[in-house]
């Protein structure tokens, strides 16, 4: 089963994505990059999500997500990857995102991971970055391509927050390090953990989705609220479901077959 | 339950791949312009024919998963995709580290293909395309420039018609074939084709024996393939006609781990320490 529910919608949440919050620990109040991933619910305010095997999301996102069943609530998602190069000769003006993420279908997505931005003169920026509704950061250090990251976003059930973790595993850095608490206005369900590589954008709505060839994901780990540990496999609490990246031209980035249910590949098509 | 197989003789065997052949397969180069260079280390050395290890992780020379195939098996090709690690050389300058597929390679030398990274004196890195048959290795020519980061497929294709082992990588990020190489088992080697891998690994000194292993942090390895002479086409997994077999880097310490196998086709190698 396919779903494109919402292309044009996500253009429009695209754009208020450019306000920043109050600076988190260790992280910038300002973003020093030209982009920021989407956000992009796909279902929102429709819970609980009802389990649709086979389900493929068309959008703005690629990778996979665990769909929490009726009544379930995760609280837990991580994924592993190095930083992609970026080929920016044919188009100066993309980015990509490579994320772990919570509520990415429902919204508003919980959300940890980098962006990259190519630059005018071919190059390319890497920055750090949490984001949960209008509030977000963006990490100060350096991040090279090829370094090893972990990702992950945790649901703290006692404090109300949750937890944004990027690690560096190649310099040992700590990238982003915060906390935050749902929006006053949004439900914040917790009903999908998710690994993604998503388009990115700026006022002006979605950039090219820059060519990062391709992006390995391991590790791909979900948790529930209950504590039952997983992936993004089926599980007697979840369902696995798959996103396919559109960027309305056509597929931007194929999303490989899901390994183990912890680990997959997003091959990048076109930035159109 | 760990297993330790033939740690010292893959410092030996590593010290053999500092010769380059003087004649290059077409496409790659005679010399090579990097200081490392891939180590080639069995480590089920002489043990023919190999045989089922079920549920063992083996101590040896480097950080993968095999298609360790059954008695009386040959296997025709193996694949892995993987982006180019980065390294932190800060903590040793003279550390270099491999990452690719490759036939072979557990009980005798690798027919091996992928990319060898070697940390410089200033603390940057260098990296580079590479296959190596029988201990011998060859870079590519074509100019063509890897950088951290970029997406690669790699992989190694033994036709037997030809008789010929094709080596491929590909630099899915840039669009550039890194390595497009064809070469026949060198006479007098023996290429039994009992085992497929894809592995991070030691580099080779040049004056014999390894390099320290450079941080690379962590590798994040997708897409294995493997198919044997019968066409029966599969993954890391064991099945009918090969078994899976994890080998880590441990020499008395842990240089490199691995994560569980994920559906057999991916999981990712851990850099612990230089030595």
């Amino acid at each position: 089963m396919n779903i494109t529910p919402w292309l044009a919608g996500a253009m429009s949440a695209a754009a208020v994505m450019t306000g920043f919050a109050a600076t988190p620990v260790a992280l910038a109040a300002t973003h020093p990059t030209a982009h920021t991933p989407v956000i992009m619910p796909f279902f929102a305010g429709k819970t609980p999500l009802t389990r649709k095997p086979g389900t493929t999301y068309t959008g703005f996102w690629g990778g996979y997500a665990a769909v929490a069943d009726k009544g379930v609530k995760l609280r837990y998602a991580a994924a592993s990857f190095n930083v992609p190069s970026l080929n920016c000769a044919s188009d100066t003006s993309g980015a990509a995102s490579q994320v772990a993420a919570m509520d990415g279908i429902t919204g508003p997505a919980e959300m940890t991971g980098i962006i990259e931005d190519c630059n005018a003169d071919g190059t390319f920026s890497i920055t750090g970055f949490y984001q949960l509704g209008d509030t977000d950061g963006f990490s100060t250090g350096t991040i090279n391509a090829g370094d090893a990251i972990q990702a992950s976003v945790y649901d703290n059930d006692s404090t109300g927050k949750y937890s944004f973790t990027v690690t560096d595993v190649t310099t040992g850095q700590t990238i982003v390090n915060a906390t935050a608490a749902c929006p006053s206005g949004f439900a914040c369900e917790d009903a999908s953990s998710e690994a993604i590589t998503t388009m990115s954008a700026n006022s002006e709505g979605p950039a090219p989705l820059a060519d990062y060839g391709m992006e390995n994901f391991t590790g791909g780990a979900v948790t529930s609220r209950n504590g039952t540990k997983g992936n993004f496999g089926k599980s007697k609490l979840w369902n696995p479901a798959e996103f396919a990246l559109n960027d309305g031209d056509g597929n931007a980035a194929a999303t490989s077959a899901l390994a183990g249910g912890s680990a997959f590949a997003t091959t990048w098509r076109s930035g159109s | 339950m760990n297993i330790k197989l033939w740690l010292a003789g893959a410092v030996s065997a590593a010290a053999v791949t500092t010769g380059f052949a003087a004649t290059a397969p077409a496409a790659t180069a005679a010399t090579h312009p990097a200081v490392r260079t891939p180590a080639a280390a069995p480590f089920l050395t002489g043990q023919r024919p190999l045989t089922r290890i079920p549920a063992e992780t083996i101590d040896g020379s480097a950080a993968g998963y095999i298609a360790l195939a059954d008695k009386n098996v040959r296997e025709r090709y193996v694949a892995a995709s993987f982006n180019v690690p980065s390294l932190n050389c800060a903590g040793d300058t003279d550390g270099g580290v491999v990452q690719g597929a490759a036939l072979d390679g557990a009980g005798t030398p690798y027919q091996l293909t992928g990319v060898v990274e070697t940390c410089n004196a200033d603390g940057t890195y260098n990296v580079e395309g590479f296959y190596q048959i029988n201990a011998q290795n060859f870079p590519p020519t074509n100019g063509a420039t890897v950088s951290a980061g970029d997406a690669m497929t790699a992989s190694v294709y033994y036709n037997t018609s030809t008789k010929q082992y094709t080596f491929t990588l590909a630099d899915v990020t840039t669009g550039q074939t890194i390595v497009d190489a064809t070469a026949a088992c060198p006479s007098g080697a023996s290429c039994p084709d009992d085992s497929a891998e894809a592995i991070s690994t030691y580099t080779g000194l040049p004056g014999g024996g390894t390099a320290p292993l450079a941080d690379y942090g962590m590798e994040n390895f997708t897409g294995g393939a493997v198919t044997s002479f019968s066409g029966t086409k599969g993954s890391f997994s064991t099945n009918k006609l090969w078994t899976s077999e994890a080998v880590i880097i441990n020499d008395g310490t842990t240089l490199a781990s691995l994560t569980s196998l994920a559906g057999g086709s991916a999981f990712a190698t851990i850099w612990h320490a230089s030595n």
